[in-house]
């Protein structure tokens, strides 16, 4: 539900954005446009995809500003349209090729012992990560997950959403979202260890 | 005297720890494999390391994320297709 502060700023302006009010809809796209180009590339890693995403998201957003009850704030609700749409756009695509995934997942030998002795805790503080070159480099490797994986492990750990609502998103079952996700982790630990290294 | 208990089903094994640990942090594991999930912990090193490297992995992406993003402005391009579209 939106606070008082939210509800002062947005609400008039939903009201403008809904009379066609042209001076509000420029100053609201140059507003969110760049944020969500943002979170459209992290799901389709293709600048123009990622554009046309956003271009689809405010068409949606334009057509449904009838219905938007001010329950979340208008940023919520713009990120869940632009999420959706990058997905529609993954669903369409299907000539990814995608990097082979097996030799990044923990090793385990015939007596279901682990084998796998480089997991050791990362060291990775704060203040590392804050710097920005390595936050890209770190945000890099999350793309080279494929996308069945790289997905479910930004729409659980980063959007926060349930595993029951992820599976709803993609329309599978909460059981492949669960092994999904403990790979695409695994997988990307692997991945981002010796990046961090260069930098402790 | 009280029911025999299989030493083995106090605990699991490294590989079905690699099930559950998704749902031990979500907290969606039942009591019972809970449980025998930490007794394998406090007696198994490897997967001890492992748990701690992967709770911290699922931190890393987050913030690695919130910190790589800064503020972003779109291609005046992009603003002015999507202005254009909106007022078709």
């Amino acid at each position: 539900v939106l606070g008082d502060n939210a509800k002062r700023t947005e609400i008039p302006l939903v009201q403008q954005l809904r009379s066609g009010d042209r001076s509000a809809t420029e100053r609201f796209v140059r507003e969110h446009a760049g944020w969500m180009l943002v979170l459209a590339q992290r799901y389709v890693k293709d600048a123009a995809l990622a554009e046309d995403c956003v271009q689809e998201a405010f068409l949606q957003a334009f057509r449904n500003i009838g219905e938007f009850q001010g329950r979340s704030a208008l940023k919520s609700w713009l990120y869940r349209i632009v999420v959706n749409a990058a997905l529609m756009k993954l669903r369409s695509r299907h000539c990814a090729i995608e990097r082979p995934f097996d030799d990044l997942l923990p090793e385990i030998d015939r007596d279901r012992c682990r084998t796998d002795t480089s997991w050791v805790e990362m060291a990775a503080p704060d203040a590392i990560l804050e710097r920005k070159q390595v936050s890209q480099l770190v945000a890099a490797k999350l793309m080279e997950l494929p996308d069945c994986y790289r997905i479910v492990l930004l729409l659980r750990d980063i959007e926060g959403l349930s595993t029951e609502e992820t599976a709803s998103v993609l329309a599978t079952t909460e059981g492949a979202v669960k092994v999904r996700l403990h790979r695409a982790r695994a997988a990307f630990k692997v991945l981002v260890e010796p990046v961090l290294r260069q930098y402790v | 005297m009280g029911k025999y208990i299989s030493p083995r089903a106090l605990t699991i094994t490294c590989a079905e720890l690699e099930d559950f640990v998704a749902n031990y942090l979500d907290g969606s594991l039942p009591a019972t494999k809970r449980l025998q999930l930490e007794r394998h912990i406090d007696e198994c090193h490897a997967c001890r390391e492992f748990l701690a490297a992967y709770r911290r992995t699922v931190w890393v992406a987050k913030k690695a994320l919130q910190c790589s993003s800064g503020p972003a402005k779109a291609p005046e391009a992009l603003v002015q297709a999507i202005l254009r579209s909106l007022n078709q």
